[in-house]
Order: structure tokens, then C-alpha cells, then sequence
């Protein structure tokens, strides 16, 4: 295996776990808890 | 010509408008996509199984209504048209009929919940899977380049082994990143589907619950739903040696159970200490807390009013917040997501809502909450509303405070005096010509304590506000010390009014170099300590002690002398 063949498989698992991460995250409604919290930090 | 240059013309518009078309098309198309990827979410989202046993069970109901007044003759329209007789044999027919209707609505509604959180588990674990399998490829490949960097000669190999060393430690570095960037996401991400499958529970809960046949918490099959996860995460494990992580976990959420308060205070605080993201583990708990509140709040129909507002001082565990923890903020979060619009309105007073982003966030976690269940609606339960909104408050500022590095808010006061203590250290570290320093720490601190008044209620304020006149009454010069005094309450403590920013523009620096400024005469050996900035400053201070000699008893007498001609003014100021 190449070098770049291994950073794109590794780039390529990252990204797909973010991706259903990110779904069950906005299930859950963690979006809506991190602004406020984002929010927050701006003071 | 003339003639072909038209053709040309009619060409050209031809080609133009088939493209216009064709990219008309594809926008079309894209939006057809895009709508057809927010349905698919839609439709994979717990929040739609939920909503649709909701509708479901309804429907269930209206269907047994209607086919009873299908029995009728002559022809009865609706409900309210039954007579009493009617309506007596109605309750028996529903009785006969609704159940298993209600039973087959739920058995759909819980293979649904399954399903959702199966197939992303089965997703999620798919993944493991591969990342297995792949650390398995990138210890392969690390061995192959290994044992060719050992055939190589030193000398005339140079170039290779500069290149076979570089990639053995990039693979190293990517095999280093598996556990945080792989493992770590799909265990949080795990735990959040757990956090959304406790929600479901509750959900669903509330939806059966008129329908005594079904008890959705003590529901064997839905008790499994989170023990799946955790089986599922021991299958994908290899090996004996990772047994014993599987079995710590499950013990470690077993024992969850059994820990004291204190104890799961510690944890969030953990969890917290983290970064800005919510750890899973806090998270589950705060919405664990939330649903407890949540279960609570949402439970009493209008006739239960008045028993439910007995239960009214219990409220601070319903949030999840006491005294000594008021770490549990998120479950006051969640609990806020179930406000109604007047409930926002009021919520305005504390100023969280001129950012229309967070109105927006508020507003859709109201929608998606379901605000109709909320229990704050009614008027009479405007007085525990308020006293969320209180309650509310306090976690809001221990969480600007953690911001800033205040780790264990245990009350405002506490909180403030660390504020004053982490100042003078700083303070003490800058050298006092480095004005640009100083300006940067000043801003720092500035903000804090905005970030503090902004939560703060008048009453609160009018604490803080003594016990910083306090602080500063200790200052032995009293021109100094009276300047402070006015400062303070112009600037620090002044609610975050829209005219707050112009009178801190007006501001020079050099005023507020005197704000900053901890200089003064004829403290006593004990005030330096607690207040001096430099060494320099505490040595001149010593030096000024002992030529006017004053007493401490004497100053403490000046200090109320001088505050006396303040205390008008103060009392003024206090009225907010």
C-alpha cells in the first residue's frame, strides 16, 4: 500500500464515522446544547 | 449577410437557452435531492418514530370512535352528539377495542425505536469493524517497511531510508490517531445513541401512558435496547485481553446507578474539564436528569394542578441542580427546551435572546420537545416557572465562570472572591511598565465580571456588589479608595445596558489604569498581603505603614469614616 492510499483510507474511515456521529448527534439535539454553550463563551 | 447573421444570432439564443435548461435542470435536481436527503433524515430520526406513535395512537382512537358511530342508527355524527347512554357504550366498546389497537401501535412504535437505533449501531459497528481491519493492514505495512529498512545499506541507501523512516512514522502517527479519531467517535457516538434511546423510553412512556396495559419502563424488550449497544461493542472486540474493558464498562454503567450525588457531581465535573464539547458520559446524566424533571413536569393533566403544585419546592431536583452542584446545567438546558413562547419571553429577562441564533435554537428544541406537554403553561404554574427561570440563572453564570477557568463555582460569592484572587495573582506577575499587559488583563477581567453581572439578579448584585465595596474599602488612601468605590459601580457592576459599551469607549486608559491600580499608604502588614500587586508595592506600602504608624483598628475607622459619605450614593446606586 502506498502512502497515499493509506492517508485516504484513513481520511476516508474518519470522515464516514463523523458523518454517523453527526446524524445520531443531531438526534440527540447535542447541536442545540453546544450553541448555548458557544453562546455563552462570546461574553 | 444580413440573413446570416440572424441564423447566427437565433443559433447563439438556441445554445443559450438549452443551457439556461439544462442548468435550470440540474438545480432543479439538486434541490429535488436535497429534499429528498432532509426526508430520508426525517424519516430515520428517532424524533419521527416518536412523533408517529403519537399521530398513531390517535388515529387508533378516532378509528374506534368513528367505527362505533358507524353502529349507530339512526346516524350519530360525532361524539359530543352521543347521548349519555351512547356515550356509557361507547366507554364498554372502546374498552373491547382499543387495546389491541393501542397494543399493535406500540409493538410497531418499539420495533421503530429498534430499528433506528440498530441500524446505527450496525453502522457504527461496520466501522469498527473496518478500522479493525485496517490497523491489522497498517501493522502489515509497518512490518514490510521495517524489514526492508533493515536490508539497506546506510551508505548508499541514504535516500530510501530517509524515505522508509519518514513513512514508518507517519503510520505510527496514523495507528497513534485510532483510538481519539476512530474508537473515540463511534464510543461517543455510541453513547449518544444510548442518551437518544433513554429518551425514546421516556417518550414513548408518556405517549402509552393513559393506556394502563402497556408499561413502557418496565418493557423487557426496550430494557435491551442499550444492552445491545453494549453487546454489540463486546462482539466487535478481539481478543481476551479486551474482555475485561468490555466488562469494566458494563460494570462502570451499572455502578452509575449506585453512585452518591457527590459522586456523579465529580464525574460531570470531569467531563466538563474535557474541552467544549459535552462528553457523552455528563450528557447522559444531564439528560437523565432532565428526563427525571422532565417526567415529573410533564406528567400532571390540568386536574392534577393543584397536587402537582404542592410538589412545587422540589423543583431544584427536578433540575438535577443543588446548592452544592450546580454543575448539572445541561439538564436545566433541556428542561428549558420545553418552554412555551411566553416562557422565551420571559426568558428575555435574562438576556439570552437577543443573539437570534439561540432564539432559534430555543425555539426549534420547544418545537421538537413538544411545548404542547409543556406543564408551564397554565397560569398556575407561572410561580414554578419563575422559580426555573431562578434556578436557571445560577448554572448560566457557572458556566461563563468555568470559561474562564473557575472550576468549582460553589456559589457566586465564592466564585467572585477567586475571580479577585486569580486578578491580584496575575496582576502580580505583570511588571507594572508593561501597560500593554496590564490593558490585556484588565480587559480579561473586565469581561468576567460582565460575564458575572450579566446573570446576576438584583439581589444578587447588591452581594457582590458589598462584598467588592468591601474589597476595596480596605484601600488605605482614600481618594483612591473612593475612586474605586465610584468606578466600581459605574463599570463593573452596572447591568449590561445598551449604554454600558459608549461610557467604557469614553473611558480613557489612563482612568482605567487607576481602576487597576492596588497602590496605596498606610495598609496594614495583613491588607498588603492579601492585596498587593508587586513586591515593589507591598515594600512602599510596608515603608508607609511605619511613618504614619497607624493602627489597624484606626484605619478600619477611617475606612467607615470614608465610606459613610459613600453609603448614600451606594444605596442609591443598589436600587436597580
Amino acid at each position: 500500500m502506498t502512502m497515499e492510499e493509506i492517508r485516504e483510507k484513513f481520511d476516508s474511515l474518519e470522515t464516514s464515522v463523523n458523518e454517523i456521529k453527526e446524524e445520531i448527534e443531531k438526534d440527540a439535539h447535542l447541536d442545540f446544547i453546544n450553541s448555548l454553550k458557544q453562546y455563552v463563551n462570546k461574553y | 449577410m444580413e440573413e446570416n447573421e440572424v441564423q447566427t444570432n437565433e443559433t447563439v439564443e438556441t445554445t443559450s437557452t438549452t443551457s439556461e435548461r439544462s442548468q435550470v435542470g440540474q438545480q432543479f435536481d439538486q434541490i429535488q435531492d436535497d429534499i429528498n436527503t432532509i426526508k430520508d433524515e426525517k424519516e430515520k430520526s428517532m424524533d419521527n418514530v416518536l412523533d408517529t406513535a403519537k399521530d398513531k395512537v390517535k388515529e387508533a382512537e378516532d378509528k374506534v370512535l368513528e367505527d362505533f358511530l358507524a353502529t349507530l342508527d339512526p346516524k350519530v355524527d360525532s361524539y359530543d352528539d352521543l347521548t349519555e347512554e351512547q356515550k356509557e357504550e361507547y366507554e364498554k366498546y372502546k374498552e373491547a377495542h382499543l387495546p389491541a389497537m393501542i397494543d399493535e401501535v406500540y409493538a410497531n412504535a418499539k420495533n421503530k425505536v429498534f430499528e433506528v437505533s440498530k441500524e446505527r449501531l450496525e453502522a457504527l459497528n461496520g466501522k469498527e469493524k473496518e478500522a479493525k481491519e485496517f490497523e491489522g493492514t497498517l501493522a502489515g505495512e509497518l512490518e514490510s517497511r521495517r524489514n526492508e529498512l533493515a536490508g539497506l545499506d546506510p551508505e548508499k541507501d541514504k535516500e530510501r531510508i530517509a524515505e522508509l523512516e519518514s513513512e514508518i512514522a507517519e503510520i505510527e502517527e496514523i495507528q497513534g490517531s485510532f483510538d481519539e479519531k476512530i474508537y473515540g467517535t463511534i464510543n461517543k457516538a455510541k453513547d449518544y445513541q444510548k442518551v437518544i434511546n433513554n429518551n425514546a423510553i421516556e417518550s414513548l412512556s408518556e405517549t402509552f401512558k393513559p393506556y394502563p396495559q402497556i408499561n413502557v419502563k418496565e418493557d423487557p424488550d426496550l430494557q435491551k435496547i442499550n444492552k445491545e449497544i453494549g453487546q454489540k461493542d463486546g462482539q466487535e472486540k478481539t481478543g481476551d485481553e479486551e474482555e475485561p474493558s468490555k466488562d469494566g464498562k458494563d460494570e462502570e454503567n451499572k455502578d452509575e446507578q449506585e453512585k452518591t450525588e457527590e459522586e456523579k457531581a465529580k464525574d460531570e465535573k470531569q467531563g466538563q474539564a474535557k474541552g467544549g464539547q459535552i462528553d457523552p458520559a455528563v450528557l447522559a446524566n444531564a439528560v437523565k436528569a432532565a428526563q427525571a424533571a422532565g417526567t415529573q413536569a410533564a406528567a400532571p393533566a390540568a386536574e392534577e394542578v393543584e397536587e402537582v403544585e404542592q410538589e412545587a419546592p422540589s423543583l431544584s431536583s427536578m433540575l438535577g441542580i443543588d446548592s452544592n452542584n450546580a454543575l448539572n446545567f445541561d439538564s436545566s438546558w433541556a428542561l428549558l427546551a420545553n418552554f412555551t413562547s411566553k416562557d422565551i419571553n420571559d426568558f428575555q429577562r435574562l438576556q439570552m435572546l437577543n443573539d437570534p441564533e439561540c432564539k432559534k435554537y430555543i425555539m426549534n428544541a420547544m418545537k421538537i420537545a413538544g411545548a404542547e406537554k409543556n406543564p408551564f403553561k397554565t397560569s398556575k404554574y407561572r410561580g414554578i416557572r419563575d422559580q426555573v427561570l431562578e434556578l436557571a440563572k445560577g448554572p448560566m453564570m457557572e458556566m461563563a465562570l468555568r470559561q474562564y477557568g473557575i472550576d468549582n463555582p460553589d456559589d457566586i460569592s465564592k466564585s467572585f472572591d477567586k475571580l479577585k484572587a486569580k486578578y491580584v495573582k496575575e496582576r502580580r506577575a505583570i511588571a507594572d511598565d508593561d501597560e500593554k499587559a496590564i490593558a490585556e488583563l484588565d480587559e480579561k477581567y473586565y469581561t468576567m465580571y460582565n460575564v458575572i453581572d450579566f446573570q446576576l439578579d438584583s439581589n444578587q448584585l447588591k452581594t457582590i456588589r458589598t462584598r467588592f465595596k468591601d474589597f476595596v474599602g480596605k484601600f488605605s488612601n482614600t481618594e483612591k479608595r473612593k475612586m474605586l468605590s465610584e468606578k466600581i459601580d459605574a463599570k463593573m457592576f452596572k447591568p449590561a445596558e445598551p449604554e454600558a459599551p459608549s461610557q467604557e469607549t469614553e473611558e480613557p486608559e489612563v482612568e482605567q489604569r487607576e481602576t487597576r491600580s492596588w497602590e496605596g499608604k498606610n495598609r496594614t502588614e495583613e491588607e498588603i498581603t492579601q492585596m498587593d500587586v508587586t513586591e515593589a508595592e507591598k515594600e512602599n506600602a510596608q515603608k508607609d505603614n511605619k511613618e504614619v504608624e497607624i493602627t489597624k483598628a484606626q484605619l478600619n475607622e477611617l475606612g467607615d469614616e470614608d465610606l459613610k459619605g459613600d453609603k448614600k450614593k451606594d444605596e442609591d446606586d443598589l436600587i436597580l
